[in-house]
């Protein structure tokens, strides 16, 4: 009885340790995926009991991090089965994506001349900007740059390939970029002028393949 | 490296995505490059200020609270249900011992022959249908009532049917001293001592509404009683505690998925039906309407 004890104790207390300690994290990332705080609080609940209970499966000194994104990406994405519209809303946004590409010259994501603007911007607005992006688009554009995972945790995380990951990412970031640039023309930090052009997401395997070609050596 | 590629492969670079050598190459390009360093630089300093500007927000310490007592809370459970297991298992071992101990410690108050009830499946609660062979008070060939007593299984009421396991139970009571079983009568002077409220039969008795047993229950800090009824051959689980509310409302019934569910204050009790009945057929145990 007494080692049973002892156990528990020990498991909550790694439980503390590795989990816990993400609590803001995944708070802060549950924002953005739900829009809501209510939502989130749940969410972020959900998703800290659930890990709690297969706390076992969870192999030490592996990325604990990344574990409990999985288990909410899944969690939320479980919770919004039944709803239809976000899918037919993304598909939609799908197709805006790729008439984007059609443009093209470089691919800094976020280069832009006038980089200043987004000095002036006030958050709440640099936050609707993030909001705003499509789910799909959003959770990768959050999980690469406001928490740092790399491309391969981001395709366990969402369960994709890295191919879409990096091709996601990079169309998320032009939105966001293009709805930064649109907040800072409305609030006349920046003078109307036309679009920047565009170019195709760009793919670690192209570079390789090139380089394996001896393309500009 | 060119410049062309540099700013094709920035973002993987800023990304941390190059390995070694991919990295060494941009880097000696940029050494050479200095619109290639402004455009690293001013990306750079983009992401740097879209982070600033999307700086992280607290979790409010209620939800830190509120997860950290959840995980208290599993934690023990966890403990407690091994320790159970452990107990039971050397229990069931020694059966006879076992009861011996339970009839022991129950310290029955009157001279009614009681019996521990080792079925371990009878004593689920509230959320099932009564039991094929329901339980009823017998009267034994002498005329003489008996009795039947049974200690809480330790496992039964608390797993949640079907595999839910996300669910969490709400109910347990492995600590509680006993489930009672027998009249109506009966029933209620067991109970009655071992509550700080008034005790009341919660359902109009009748030839199709009878008291299986009862259980005594924590709810919060405070005492409460299950009835266990069988209506209809179906079984009705009414939650009662002491209520503060004088007046007598009226019973709102509703369906909750397969089930009935509703709450009535009686004589100073509040109480919490729920059963597989629909509310039609329910509703005529009902005190009022």
């Amino acid at each position: 009885m007494i080692f049973g004890n002892a156990k528990k104790r020990r498991q909550k207390d790694a439980f503390h340790a590795e989990a816990l300690v993400h609590m803001d994290a995944l708070y802060n990332a549950a924002l953005y995926m739900t829009r809501d705080a209510r939502k989130a609080e749940d969410l972020v609940q959900e998703t800290l009991l659930k890990a709690f209970r297969y706390f076992h499966r969870y192999q030490q000194g592996t990325n604990c991090k990344a574990w409990l994104f999985r288990i909410m990406t899944n969690t939320h994405i479980n919770n919004n089965r039944s709803k239809r519209t976000e899918m037919t809303y993304l598909d939609e946004v799908d197709s805006e994506a790729n008439s984007m590409q059609s443009f093209g010259e470089h691919s800094a994501f976020y280069q832009n001349p006038e980089q200043g603007y987004l000095h002036q911007l006030v958050h709440d607005r640099v936050r609707d900007a993030v909001e705003s992006l499509p789910e799909d688009y959003r959770s990768i554009v959050v999980l690469a740059d406001l928490q740092d995972f790399s491309y391969k945790e981001i395709a366990e995380i969402v369960s994709c390939p890295i191919g879409t990951v990096m091709s996601r990412l990079h169309r998320g970031r032009k939105m966001l970029q293009k709805r930064l640039r649109d907040h800072a023309v409305e609030q006349g930090i920046l003078p109307a002028v036309p679009e920047k052009k565009e170019q195709e997401p760009t793919s670690l395997e192209d570079f390789r393949r090139r380089k394996g070609n001896g393309g500009d050596r | 490296m060119n410049c062309e590629d540099v700013a094709k492969y920035s973002a993987l670079y800023l990304d941390n995505e190059f390995d070694a050598p991919e990295r060494a190459e941009l880097v000696a390009h940029l050494g050479q490059c200095a619109d290639c360093r402004e455009m690293l630089k001013a990306e750079q300093a983009f992401r740097e200020t879209l982070r600033e500007k999307l700086a992280p927000i607290e979790t409010p310490q209620y939800l830190r609270q509120r997860i950290t007592a959840e995980i208290d809370m599993l934690s023990r459970e966890a403990a407690k249900e091994e320790r159970q297991e452990l107990f039971w298992g050397w229990a069931r071992a020694i059966p006879l011992i076992a009861a011996a101990a339970v009839v022991v410690v129950l310290v029955w108050p009157e001279p009614h022959t009681a019996t521990v009830d080792s079925h371990p499946g009878d004593d689920a609660v509230a959320y099932e249908g009564v039991p094929a062979n329901p339980v009823r008070a017998e009267r034994s060939p002498d005329g003489v009532r008996a009795m039947t007593v049974s200690y809480p299984s330790p496992v039964s009421a608390n797993r949640v049917q079907g595999g839910d396991s996300a669910r969490l139970s709400l109910t347990r009571f492995q600590r509680l001293p006993a489930d009672v079983r027998g009249s109506e009568r009966e029933i209620l002077s067991y109970m009655q001592p071992r509550v700080s409220f008034r005790l009341i039969a919660p359902l109009r008795r009748s030839a199709n509404v009878q008291l299986v047993g009862a259980r005594q229950v924590l709810l919060g800090d405070q005492p409460a009683v299950l009835f266990v009824y069988n209506v209809r051959g179906q079984r009705v689980s009414v939650l009662q505690q002491p209520s503060l509310a004088a007046s007598v409302g009226s019973v709102k019934l509703q369906r909750r998925g397969t089930l009935t569910v509703g709450t009535f204050d009686r004589a100073g009790t509040s109480n919490t039906v729920v059963s597989a009945l629909s509310p039609a057929e329910l509703s005529p145990a009902l005190f009022h309407r």
